[in-house]
């Protein structure tokens, strides 16, 4: 455990030029996982969905948060190619 | 519950008193017209506030000297200190004075009102302004039809004081069978009693006769045919001096808090003057007798030492009093406030947050947030919902085909209450703390200020919705009925979006789900322009009918926007410093468009509907 922390500080002084990115990707990572989340959450409420809007709205709002958890990930990928 | 009793009882006893006296028929008709003169004149000064009037009336009253002299010019051209007191209530009811100013007016008024006295006393005249009720009133409906603004107030304004003119001729025309029982030779009396009692006497007569003018030429005639002792005129003097307070509070009745202040104001400065004359009643004779003596008026001519009397204890009351003014309004606006009008304050702003950015940013946040909350409530009744229905579970669309249920407010006190004071400190607040803060907070304040303009935009977009909606709500034709319901549940389904954003989210995901909330208001858009054609084309709706859907919906655009703009700048003031991943992820004009297309009004429209 000792040795898990030193080499995490290691890490730390080693990349402090990547600070900001890291940052970042930490807070794209947590808003990815939340909006993952939605979209579970709006999937299990449509597969017991009945009525057609019901149905049409929910599709819809799962459509709105895929495309934003695209442009996440793009994101995430131009912060990886800037870093190479 | 009191007023479900109160007004019930009222009405009984006016139709008792309607089948018993004509007397009293016309003196409650008189009380009416007043009542409504009243109305009519606050409502033509409304039209010129913000206009020339306000800034003669601001130039004639900035300094005390200035309102003293107008109450005294006035009242003296006019001969009447109530007419000049009510006209002032109506001036301050419309906000277009201060208190301060209002009182300096009715002191001057006071001072003008013993020309009168020296009218009637030295030449024997009286200005009769009934007999101008008639022609005021026919000129002012002939102004009232005129398409201009500006005419329209004058005409409201000519109205009003006809019909006050009108109503004080009522007054006295009832009461003059009562007047003809007042002999003041019968109750002569000397000494402090008759002091008190004609004080009692001239109050009542005043109050009768609606007239402390028409107190005074009765007073200096019975004086003058030697009917009443020289000591018991000065009492009805002082009487009379405080009865015609009577005008004014009756006047204040139907205007606003500002107004009854000014009444209490009237009321405590004549009070204090008569009690002040009749504790002086001494050295004031004295000093008439002096002051006659020097310019010259016989020892015997008591009229014209009436009227000095008269003139010096209200002299005397106003020297006294004019450094009370200050004072007096700080009282009267501690202690007499308006039960319905209580304002909601700022909580979290203060000078000394200022000093430091993040927390002036902090606590302009936080205001701003109770500002929308307030706000809030205020669109949802705008729309003639009550808040546990928007924030609750119920399905909005089942809203859509009953006929809506009315909400019984007024909007534009409502405003008063609850966002203008607010409203104006967050401004105020912003804009101190963007000048002495750096640039990186710069966003945030302009971010903040933007979200309170667009509260306020909201606001007024529901004050304007609220007017045919109103009557389209519940009209008995189904299809404008159902597109005005559709209105206010388009309205009703975006503050319940906002409503259920979750704070403990992260400011990222929040701003991310607008994306959603906005995708839902422009498919319900395009719905409601397409139905319109489609009803038109169906002949469901004339085309007047038409033409108020398409205007409202402007409205119903407006409060959209403004309330989704408001949430979107509260969001983005809390994101920490530099933060852009919501601006990266959210989606693009076009995004939106081309998701809400798919949506085809599925917003809006229930699946029963849809069938239909």
């Amino acid at each position: 455990m000792k040795r898990k922390k030193l080499l995490e500080k290691l890490n730390t002084l080693l990349s402090a030029s990547n600070k900001p990115d890291a940052e970042q990707v930490r807070k794209l990572r947590k808003v990815l996982k939340a909006l993952k989340e939605k979209q579970n959450h709006l999937q299990a409420e449509l597969a017991e969905a009945e009525g057609e809007h019901e149905r049409r709205k929910l599709t819809n709002q799962i459509e709105v948060i895929r495309r934003q958890r695209e442009k996440g990930v793009e994101v995430y990928k131009s912060i990886k190619g800037s870093r190479q | 519950m009191l007023s479900r009793i109160f007004l019930p009882t009222i009405f009984v006893l006016l139709l008792y008193g309607f089948t018993v006296s004509t007397n009293f028929k016309d003196v409650a008709a008189g009380v009416a017209l007043f009542m409504f003169g009243m109305l009519c004149m606050e409502q033509g000064f409304k039209v010129f506030s913000g206009g020339t009037l306000q800034g003669l009336l601001g130039a004639s009253t900035d300094k005390l000297w200035k309102s003293l002299s107008f109450g005294l010019v006035s009242t003296s051209l006019m001969q009447s200190s109530s007419l000049v007191s009510v006209i002032t209530i109506s001036f301050l009811s419309a906000e277009m004075i201060g208190l301060a100013q209002g009182i300096g007016i009715v002191f001057g008024a006071n001072l003008g009102t013993t020309t009168g006295a020296w009218i009637v006393a030295g030449f024997g005249l009286k200005v009769n302004i009934s007999s101008y009720a008639m022609p005021m009133t026919v000129f002012g409906v002939l102004c009232l039809m005129q398409s201009s603004a500006r005419l329209k107030g004058a005409g409201w304004i000519l109205v009003g004081i006809g019909f006050l003119f009108l109503g004080i001729h009522y007054m006295k025309e009832g009461f003059s069978a009562y007047a003809q029982h007042i002999d003041l030779t019968a109750y002569a009396m000397t000494g402090i009693a008759g002091l008190l009692v004609f004080t009692l006497v001239g109050i009542v007569a005043t109050v009768v006769m609606q007239s402390s003018h028409a107190t005074l030429v009765l007073t200096i005639t019975a004086l003058a045919a030697g009917q009443v002792t020289y000591e018991n005129a000065l009492a009805l003097a002082i009487g009379a001096n405080v009865g015609t307070t009577i005008t004014a509070i009756l006047g204040s009745i139907s205007s606003s808090i500002s107004g009854k202040r000014l009444a209490g104001a009237h009321l405590i400065f004549n009070l204090v003057t008569g009690v002040i004359a009749l504790f002086m009643i001494k050295p004031l004779m004295a000093s008439v007798e002096a002051i006659a003596a020097t310019v010259g008026i016989g020892a015997d001519d008591y009229t014209l030492k009436l009227a000095i009397f008269h003139t010096l204890f209200n002299l005397l009351g106003v020297a006294l009093m004019l450094p009370m003014i200050q004072p007096m309004v700080r009282w009267l606006e501690k202690h007499l406030r308006s039960e319905s009008i209580e304002r909601d304050v700022p909580r979290y702003l203060s000078a000394a947050s200022l000093e430091l950015p993040d927390v002036a940013s902090h606590a302009a946040l936080k205001e701003t947030r109770h500002l929308f909350n307030n706000a809030f409530n205020l669109v949802c009744h705008g729309l003639d919902l009550r808040r546990r229905v928007v924030q609750g579970e119920t399905d909005l669309q089942t809203l859509i085909d009953l006929p809506a249920e009315l909400i019984d407010i007024d909007l534009d006190d409502q405003y008063t209450r609850m966002i203008k004071d607010i409203y104006g400190a967050n401004i105020e607040f912003i804009s101190k703390a963007q000048a002495s803060a750096s640039a990186e907070y710069a966003e945030r304040f302009a971010l903040l200020r933007r979200a309170n303009i667009d509260i306020v935009a909201a606001i007024k977009a529901t004050k304007h919705l609220r007017k045919n909606m109103h009557r389209y709500s519940r009209s008995p034709n189904p299809a404008i009925r159902r597109e005005y319901n559709r209105f206010r549940v388009r309205a009703a389904s975006v503050l319940r979006a906002l409503a259920s954003l979750n704070d403990e989210d992260d400011p990222v995901v929040t701003l991310l789900s607008l994306d959603q909330i906005k995708i839902e208001a422009v498919d319900a858009a395009d719905h409601a322009s397409s139905t319109i054609d489609q009803l038109i084309r169906r002949g469901e709706i004339s085309s007047q009918m038409a033409t108020s859907l398409m205007n409202d919906g402007i409205y119903v655009r407006e409060i959209v926007e403004h309330l989704l703009a408001v949430a979107e700048a509260i969001i983005r003031a809390s994101l920490p410093q530099g933060e852009l991943l919501g601006n990266e992820m959210m989606l693009k004009i076009e995004d939106i468009a081309d998701i809400a297309r798919s949506m085809d009004g599925a917003a809006v429209t229930a699946d029963t509907e849809y069938e239909r």
